[in-house]
């Protein structure tokens, strides 16, 4: 039973890693050579 | 509400006052790493020895996954002492290993700043296990909050360029810096203070003691342990696990009227503080002022509403002919579940304190308010926890409200939304609303769950609405991270484990991780000068604005939930 509650505490985390990888590329600008983040309103 | 209940409030606000200033001064040189010089020599081993330079501050997703490996790391450790604490020393009365699913909801509710108790504390858990696994988190716990605060601060505080331009701090440095000298001198204070009031701090194996009523047992057996060292950050981290099942209405954690006065302030001390630190670090003290200024209407409203419903007693008890009112040799009222040396309006003002602020601990049974006292302990969870907060989370929460009221005035009146000189645009609002919605997600959907599931009804002791109230509580309270329970629901199984452990985990981190990419944003953007067409958010009206998003958001969310709790039991009883 260890195995599965530690498999879950770990789960937790990865997808709260997985959160703040996928939030870092949400909104990022598409045009490489497109204005800093919030200067394109 | 009676004038012994407006005094003790007043005292308790002023008090409150007085000690946050100081505080919030020295949180800001914190949060704007000015420290002395002999600090930086105590810390500099410690940075040696971790790998990492203060000085250099992070982009928010390096932040954010250094503060998730952290707390992993930690969940892991206080997962694997309560398994192994049977072999482990410091354990007199011979504790056994805590069962897995058991263990996983602690090791969650306590890296969260939950901590929730599925378990009883003198009847399961080791001293090795409450100082090292348990307080221990209590302190990191609350240092993560803090730091996440900072990192937003931060946000709004620098100008956008130049080398900092995105960058919200050095976790490490953050972390570090808060539990050194802030949480760690605060509670050894705290609980030199708790000792000469009469709190226990030993090693002692339990005691049997003769009972002047004979019993069954022949006697009383009396839990011992470090108790008042783990009481004084319980209450200054908004933590709220008790080393007792009773929590703060046992003796030996809250044993005088002054203690229990001081745990109340301990509670919010860090949290009004962070307000006045806010105000500093941003250049503009009024700004902290306004956002304390939201948090103390809505706490003042709420204490206006649990003291009466208390003080008014149960009307069932009123037909038998009980005499139930407020007099000089009773305090009348509805005293089922509270402390007789405590009386009705420090019980009230208690819950109401430790449900605004997310610390959860307890010196009344919140199952045995009347139906109106009961909601308001869940109401303040379910507004997110932002009327105070939690350390470092109530700030933070409560400057994400903040954005949106900016935004939702800028809708109206047609105002680019700015706060504090940053725009607020598509991706920060995407985040906010993300932010916003992920605990009433989780305390809906998993109250929905649980009354459908067999093993969810199975823990329900009341049937009809005042047991629906008692799921609904437990994930508010898992979902925002108070950690508090309605008793009456039997909590410490399987299933209830799991299901709260994840409300736990996710109400904590898919909050944080937004949050951080919201002050990464921030960071990254010019600081625009104030002119006449920028919406002053210092001013009364913005304080009104503030205040109604918070109540709208959380009442549009809750009340259909609440009406078939709290809302139809109040009815019944009073029909």
């Amino acid at each position: 039973m260890d195995f599965v509650w530690m498999g879950a505490l770990l789960a937790l985390w990865a997808v709260a890693a997985a959160m703040a990888v996928g939030l870092d590329r949400l909104g990022a600008p598409k045009n490489a050579a497109g204005t800093a983040q919030g200067d394109a309103s | 509400m009676t004038a012994s209940a407006w005094g003790l409030l007043a005292l308790f606000l002023v008090a409150l006052l007085v000690l946050a200033w100081p505080v919030g001064r020295f949180l800001a040189a914190l949060c704007d790493e000015r420290v002395p010089r002999w600090m930086q020599r105590v810390e500099a081993p410690l940075y040696r020895f971790a790998g990492t330079r203060p000085e250099q501050s992070m982009h928010w997703l390096r932040y954010a996954l250094a503060l998730l490996a952290f707390n992993a790391v930690g969940a892991v450790f206080v997962y694997a002492l309560q398994r192994l604490q049977g072999w482990l020393p410091l354990n007199p009365a011979g504790m056994g290993a805590i069962s897995p699913d058991s263990a996983f909801n602690t090791a969650v509710s306590f890296v969260s700043n939950t901590n929730w108790q599925g378990y009883g504390g003198e009847s399961a858990m080791s001293y090795l296990t409450q100082m090292l696994g348990l307080a221990v988190q209590n302190f990191f716990s609350a240092a993560t909050g803090i730091a996440v605060a900072f990192a937003l601060i931060r946000g709004f505080a620098r100008r956008g360029d130049g080398k900092a331009k995105g960058l919200v701090g050095n976790f490490w440095a953050d972390l570090t810096r808060i539990t050194l000298w802030v949480l760690v001198p605060l509670s050894f204070v705290l609980a030199v203070f708790f000792v000469s009031q009469g709190t226990i701090q030993n090693f002692d194996a339990y005691k049997s003691v003769q009972t002047v009523e004979a019993t069954a047992a022949g006697g009383q057996t009396l839990a011992m342990g470090p108790v008042a060292s783990q009481e004084a950050i319980k209450m200054l981290g908004t933590n709220g696990g008790g080393f007792f099942n009773a929590n703060s209405a046992h003796p030996y954690e809250n044993p005088t009227a002054l203690a229990n006065l001081l745990q109340m302030i301990a509670i919010f001390l860090i949290p009004a503080g962070l307000c006045f630190a806010f105000g500093r670090v941003v250049g503009d003290l009024r700004q902290g002022w306004a956002v304390l200024a939201a948090m103390t209407v809505m706490f003042v409203a709420a204490v206006m509403v649990v003291i009466p419903a208390e003080q008014a007693g149960n009307p069932l008890f009123g037909a038998l002919g009980v005499d139930q009112l407020h007099g000089v040799l009773q305090s009348g009222g509805n005293m089922e579940g509270k402390e007789v040396r405590f009386g009705i309006d420090a019980s009230a003002l208690f819950a109401a304190v430790t449900t605004a602020a997310s610390c959860g601990a307890v010196i009344a049974m919140h199952d045995s308010f009347t139906p109106l006292g009961g909601m308001v302990p869940m109401v303040l969870m379910q507004l997110g926890e932002v009327v105070f907060g939690g350390v470092g989370s109530g700030l933070y929460g409560m400057l994400i409200f903040a954005m949106l009221a900016v935004f939702i005035a800028g809708l109206m009146i047609g105002r680019t939304p700015e706060y504090l000189g940053k725009k607020i645009e598509v991706r920060e609002m995407k985040l906010i609303s993300i932010a916003i919605l992920v605990t009433p997600v989780l305390v809906l959907a998993g109250t929905a769950v649980a009354v459908l599931a067999g093993a969810g009804k199975a823990g329900i002791a009341n049937p009809g609405a005042h047991g629906f109230s008692e799921i609904l509580y437990a994930l508010s309270s898992a979902a925002n991270n108070n950690g508090s329970a309605f008793a009456g629901l039997s909590a410490n199984t399987p299933f209830y484990n799991g299901l709260l452990g994840l409300a736990m985990w996710l109400g904590r981190f898919a909050v944080i991780v937004p949050v951080l990419a919201i002050a990464g944003a921030l960071a990254a953007k010019q600081r625009l000068p104030v002119t006449g067409g920028t919406l002053p958010t210092h001013g009364p009206l913005f304080v009104s604005l503030l205040i109604g998003t918070v109540l709208l958001v959380g009442l549009l969310n809750y009340v259909p939930a609440l009406a078939l709790g709290p809302v139809v039991e109040h009815l019944v009883l009073w029909k």
